[in-house]
Order: C-alpha cells, then structure tokens, then sequence
C-alpha cells in the first residue's frame, strides 16, 4: 500500500512538473500605474532635501519568456522646498534676499528589462534595471522672480519589486516597487552645485496583466 | 471590502500626487524682500561724494508727486548714514556731485513697471537748472522684476553716476536697491530702517574687489 501511494505521489507530482513546464507564464504584456515617493539623495539635496511625495509612474511590460520582460517606464516627480530668507546671488551684481521656495521637477523615461523570479506563483517577485534619460528642470522661486534651468541626463535605474494580485482568479492587483535612479544631471542654478541626481524610490501601484 | 479600501487609498495618493501645486511659495511672499543690483562697469572708486533730495518721488497708480514730512525724512537720513558708510560725502546739488540719489515710494500701482517708470530725474532739472537738463538715465543691467500690481508700498533707492554729465547726455544707473512692500503699513520702522541697511550690506555700492 505504500509502494503505490508513493508511486502515486510521484507520479503527481511529475504531472504536476511536467504541466507546469508545458503551460508556463501565460502573462503576456502587464501595465501598471503608480503613485512615487522619491527621497533625494547625494548633492541634488543641495537643492532640496525633502522626501518627494508628490511623484506618478507608469510602466509597461512584455514577456519575451516565461521569466523575461523588456519594458517601458515614464515618470513625474515634483520635489519642493520653502528656505528663510536668505541671499541669492546670480551674478556678482546683483543680490536678492528673500525667502525662496525651490523645486525640480523630474521626467525619468526609460526601457526596462526585468527578470520575474516566480511568474506562476501568487505572489510574482521581480528584479530588473532600467537605462534611459531624466530631465530635471529646477527653479528659485523668489516672489514674482523665478530663476531656472532645464537640464537632461543619461539615467540608470536597478529596481526590484513584487506584483500581489487581488485573489486567485484576479488578472490585476497591487505593484510594490523600490529602486534607485542615478542620472547624469548637471545643475549650478544659484551657484548650488549639482553633480548628478540621485534617488531612492518607492512604487505602490496597480496592475493590470493581460494572457 | 480590503481591495475597495486600498483602491481608495491609492486613488487618493494619486490625486494628491497630482495637486503639484507650489502651496508653501504663497508663505514666502509675506516676507521682506531686498534686491541690490549694480552697473558691471562701473568703478566706485571714481565717486567721492553724492547729492539727495529731502523729497522723494511717490508713483500712485501712474502718477508721480514729491512728499515731504518726517517719515520721508527718516528715510533719507538712513540712506545718507549707509552711503557715510561706505565713504561718500554729501554735497548739495549746486557743488557738482559725483552721484545723484533718487528714493522712489511705489504706494500703488495697478500697471507693469519696467526699470525707470518710478524714477523722479525730471525733478531734478526742474528743480536745479543746467547742467543736468536733458540727460537720459539708464540702466546698463537687466533688472529683476520685482514691482507689480500684487505690490504696494516698495521703496526704490538709485542712483546715477553724473561725473560726465557735463559733455554725456546719457548717465548711467549704477546702483540700484529695492526694498520691497516694505512702505504697506505692516512693518515697524525698525524694520524700515533695518531693511534700508540690508539693501545697502547685501550688495554695497563699491568695487567689488
């Protein structure tokens, strides 16, 4: 009796493989859209310094297999700070002192590879990277005065995160992402130097995966 | 019940992720604002001495009068202090100055000022004959925009280099200091004289270097 429950049980589970393998991640295409926090980090917090609450992303991805998914992702990020009064100078002429309210707003836009670890699982973990361009316009807002630049940068992205679907039978549910952005940008607005920007981010979104 | 809740959760993130409005920017308009600005070319080390009128020019929804009393005298005894200060010797106007100094008050205006609508040089040669008739101030810098309809109250301090007014028709503004909404009837004359000492320290009028 228990030779045949044990050849049974490997004969499911073989089954059960040999389905799995056969069947695969039926996920063809997934697109979510998500709410950002972004917290500065390295000498864009020279400029502002406050965690970006104010942030939205929007990704797509295609299964080019069962684990492998080459993807777009664009972006909107809006980073803002009020500083006391102090002294602004654009050029050795002239000198403003005045509080300033300063903001940059970011537009990431990259191509995406990412890597699903458990595509046939509940809960699909995923890590990719992404290579594209950000564009960061910043501005020292002072009363009726604005003061800025525009400026572009070469943006590079690691990104891990899990999609969570809302039940069993659901094709869509939650996306919950975190990564770091590291972009070229150069910026000297207000003779506050600006090397490259970087950030840590955080995605909670939904998803919508479509077989 | 769970996935309602969490769908209203993030569509309230997303909207409020979407109302990027500049909110805190409104919190530093009511703070006191000082500009300086100065001529690239010019050499402070030439002037010597400065003339000031006791008057100064008020511009009130695009008319300009002259005001007299104790509080325009105030003002131009902290200017006169300041520019002391930093080495100029007052003179009357008869004695040939160096630099001409003119305070405008915006009390009111309902239209755009660009550089030079608030100055009161006509004053000047109405007021002193040759040979300042007929010379053409200017500005040899852009200026900020500063003064609008949303202000009222700004104090304005220029001044023109008149060492060559004799054979140039056209003199230059050398300094120029604003002091903004500062005359709205919500600042203390500490804060007065105070900010015309600011205006003065965040950009002095001499050489650079």
């Amino acid at each position: 009796m228990k030779r045949i429950l044990l050849i049974m049980a490997i004969c499911l589970s073989c089954a059960g493989v040999a389905g799995a393998q056969s069947y695969g991640n039926s996920m063809k295409q997934i697109y979510s859209l998500n709410w950002q926090v972004n917290v500065p980090v390295g000498s864009s917090r020279d400029f502002v310094s406050k965690t970006n609450f104010e942030g939205i992303d929007i990704n797509w991805a295609y299964f080019v297999t069962d684990n492998l998914a080459v993807g777009l992702d664009i972006g909107y990020n809006n980073y803002h700070e009020k500083f006391s009064q102090r002294i602004y100078r654009p050029n050795e002429n002239t000198a403003i002192n005045a509080a300033q309210y300063r903001y940059t707003q970011t537009f990431p836009i990259k191509a995406q590879v990412k890597y699903f670890f458990t595509p046939n699982n509940f809960v699909k973990a995923y890590a990719g990277v992404g290579l594209g361009a950000l564009s960061a316009g910043q501005h020292i807002v002072i009363q009726d005065f604005d003061a800025w630049d525009n400026n572009w940068g070469f943006l590079m992205s690691p990104e891990v995160g899990v999609l969570i679907p809302f039940g069993y039978d659901n094709n869509w549910g939650a996306n919950i992402s975190a990564g770091y952005n590291w972009s070229t940008n150069k910026s000297t607005l207000g003779n506050i130097k600006i090397d490259d920007r970087q950030s840590f981010y955080f995605n909670i979104g939904l998803y919508l995966a479509l077989f | 019940m769970k996935v309602r809740l969490m769908l209203i959760i993030f569509v309230g993130a997303l909207v409020s992720a979407c109302s990027w409005g500049p909110g805190a920017l409104e919190e530093t308009r009511d703070q006191i604002l000082t500009v300086a600005r100065k001529g690239e070319n010019a050499n402070f080390t030439n002037y010597h001495t400065f003339a000031i009128a006791d008057s100064i020019s008020v511009v009130e929804d695009g008319k300009k009068f002259r005001v007299d009393n104790d509080t325009t005298d105030l003002i131009v005894a902290q200017i006169v202090v300041n520019l002391n200060k930093y080495g100029y010797t007052q003179v009357v106007p008869e004695e040939n100055p160096d630099l001409l100094v003119d305070v405008s008050y915006i009390k009111k205006t309902n239209t755009y000022m660009y550089p030079g609508y608030w100055d009161d040089w006509d004053w000047w040669w109405d007021s002193f004959d040759y040979p300042w008739y007929g010379w053409n101030p200017y500005y040899p810098y852009q200026m900020p925009q500063f003064i609008s309809s949303y202000t009222t109250g700004s104090l304005i301090i220029e001044m023109v280099d008149v060492t060559n007014v004799a054979s140039e028709q056209s003199v230059p503004v050398v300094w120029h200091g604003l002091v903004r909404e500062i005359l709205n009837g919500k600042h203390t004359q500490q804060e007065l004289f105070a900010s015309i000492d600011e205006v003065f320290e965040i950009l002095p009028p001499k050489n650079s270097k």
